[in-house]
């Protein structure tokens, strides 16, 4: 008996001796979309100049701001896409100033396993328009829950603004059904990887997390891509819909720039780290990592609490 | 006396570590302000409907295979073994994953289902299909083991006072492993119910609670998650308890 307390306790003091290890530690919290650039270009490379350990956690973005602004989640940075889930944490006075770090667009991606991939790559060639490829029928097309993903939402205002741009009216009823269409809607991971398997044909992309999966695309106009903060207030406003709340009250869905934002928390517990990082991203080592990836350059300006 | 009373005081700190989230959640719930998100209700029928539907097909596919295993000896029953442990033992993610593969409508065995009308992604079916196999393992597992525990001499009076097998079944090995089955069937039903990484990848739709607690924590937050996860409580603890109690009255002669 004694000597298994001694035992455990001898393993137990390993287990906190390893936990503590001497180098400190820099907690990045960031969009899920983003754990490919995070976990193996910009975390590692930041880590090995600074001398930090560093810990990437990638979640919904919505998701991951609403648990930090209760204090759910303790983190030195927070990385996120669109101005929405800052501003979350900017109200509960967690976060000051937000910097652009880098920008993505929409695309459609396809798999190369599908039936229809040839008629994909001719769109994406520019032979054929994308959208009849994806109006035909038996093509299964898959996309996120509006409600808690942003690009769940982008690729309907997406869609809407394809309606205007091609001036075709129905198309986005055609393509996707209705707002939440049972048929469609996935979770991130299992969106992903049915592409991959070629167990759906097409799905809604960012572009940069399409090119970390090594998946083609079908590249769009900055008109329908949401990529350009300077086409909102007069062009990607047109687009919206009602979306219902949890609580039952109506929401307005609208525009809202693929920009990547990075701040430093208030509550971080290394914010010098946090600092140099955020600076970092924003770097020409930064850049190119990002560039690597697949993310294009930050546009647009910070975000002011 | 001394060592009995260091055994007590052991499973006291084993039951304090056990309880300790759960007293963490009495205390964090917004008991005031405390209502459902749209569609929680829709969530909690979902739940429990296709989780019985479920543990009905667990039940009747793994009595045969758990009894098959712990009577006949044959050639290769390690592999049998292995199949049985394999889904247990993928970690539900991958195991979703598998299943969208497989199921999914372009997958091998999913693709001639769906031409006869039976689509398993995202639908009642798919829901009920990734629960089974989240599920069934366990039960098969503790049915087994509740049959070895059966003398098979009594089986073999049974049989040797002319009754058939199929009457001896029931009226000798049922009973005798009822405990052992009433503990897989439990099991079973909280696995099921609980079930979220095999269930997020091949049935988004429909929302049973695990995937809703997940939509509302990513949705409105966390004061979302707490009148979900007390209602789960509430649906999913009665069977196993009062199938444990059942059981255990039985054995206490």
């Amino acid at each position: 008996m004694k000597r298994i307390f001694w035992c455990a306790a001898l393993l137990l003091s390993m287990v906190a001796g390893t936990a503590a290890a001497d180098q400190p530690v820099l907690r990045v919290d960031y969009a899920g979309s983003m754990g490919a650039v995070m976990d193996k270009g910009l975390g590692p490379a930041f880590a090995k100049a600074h001398g930090v350990t560093y810990q990437g956690h990638g979640q919904g973005s919505y998701g991951l701001a609403r648990l930090i602004a209760a204090k759910q989640l303790q983190a030195d940075v927070f990385v996120v896409i669109t101005p929405g889930p800052i501003k979350i944490v900017q109200q509960a006075g967690l976060l000051g100033a937000a910097q652009p770090v880098a920008s993505t667009q929409m695309v459609i991606a396809y798999s190369p396993k599908s039936r229809r991939a040839a008629a994909f790559k001719s769109a994406a060639e520019g032979k054929l328009k994308w959208y009849t490829v994806l109006e035909q029928d038996g093509v299964l097309f898959g996309r996120t829950d509006p409600s808690t993903d942003p690009q769940g939402r982008n690729i309907i205002l997406m869609m809407q603004l394809a309606e205007r741009y091609y001036q075709q009216p129905d198309l986005a009823k055609t393509i996707l059904g209705p707002i939440k269409n049972p048929k469609q809607i996935f979770s991130e991971p299992s969106l992903l990887s049915r592409l991959e398997a070629g167990q759906i044909d097409a799905s809604s992309g960012y572009l940069s997390a399409t090119i970390s999966h090594h998946l083609p695309y079908i590249k769009l106009p900055d008109e329908i891509n949401l990529s350009n903060p300077a086409m909102e207030p007069r062009w990607y406003s047109k687009a919206g819909f009602e979306l219902t709340k949890p609580d039952g009250k109506p929401e307005q869905a609208k525009v809202q720039p693929l920009v990547f934002y990075a701040g430093v928390l208030k509550n971080a517990e290394n914010p010098k780290a946090a600092q140099a990082f955020v600076r970092f991203l924003r770097s020409d080592a930064g850049q190119k990592l990002f560039a690597k990836f697949g993310y294009s350059a930050p546009k647009g300006d910070a975000l002011t609490p | 006396m001394n060592s009995r009373r260091a055994i007590a005081a052991l499973g006291l700190l084993a039951t304090a570590l056990l309880a300790l989230p759960f007293a963490g959640l009495l205390w964090s719930t917004p008991w005031l302000t405390l209502h459902y998100a749209d569609g929680d209700i829709k969530a909690l029928w979902v739940s429990i409907g296709y989780t019985l539907i479920a543990l009905l097909i667990v039940v009747a596919l793994g009595t045969p295979l758990a009894w098959w295993l712990a009577r006949h000896r044959f050639r290769g029953k390690w592999a049998v073994d292995a199949l049985v442990l394999l889904p247990l033992l993928s970690p539900p993610l991958a195991m979703g994953l598998l299943l969208a593969i497989s199921y999914g409508p372009y997958g091998w065995v999913g693709h001639p289902l769906r031409a006869a009308g039976l689509m398993l992604t995202n639908t009642p079916s798919a829901f009920v299909l990734a629960q089974v196999y989240a599920s069934a393992p366990y039960y098969i597992i503790s049915a087994r083991a509740a049959f070895e525990g059966v003398p098979r001499e009594l089986e073999q009076i049974g049989l040797s006072l002319g009754r058939s097998p199929w009457q001896v079944f029931w009226r000798v090995t049922a009973p005798l492993s009822a405990l052992g089955l009433s503990a897989g069937i439990a099991l079973a039903w909280v696995r099921a119910l609980g079930e979220f990484g095999v269930v997020l990848i091949v049935a988004y739709f429909p929302q049973g609670i695990p995937v809703k607690l997940w939509v509302n924590l990513q949705n409105v937050g966390l004061d979302a998650v707490y009148p979900l996860l007390w209602t789960f409580f509430a649906i999913a603890l009665p069977l196993p308890l009062v199938l444990g109690l059942a059981s255990r009255r039985q054995t206490v002669y």
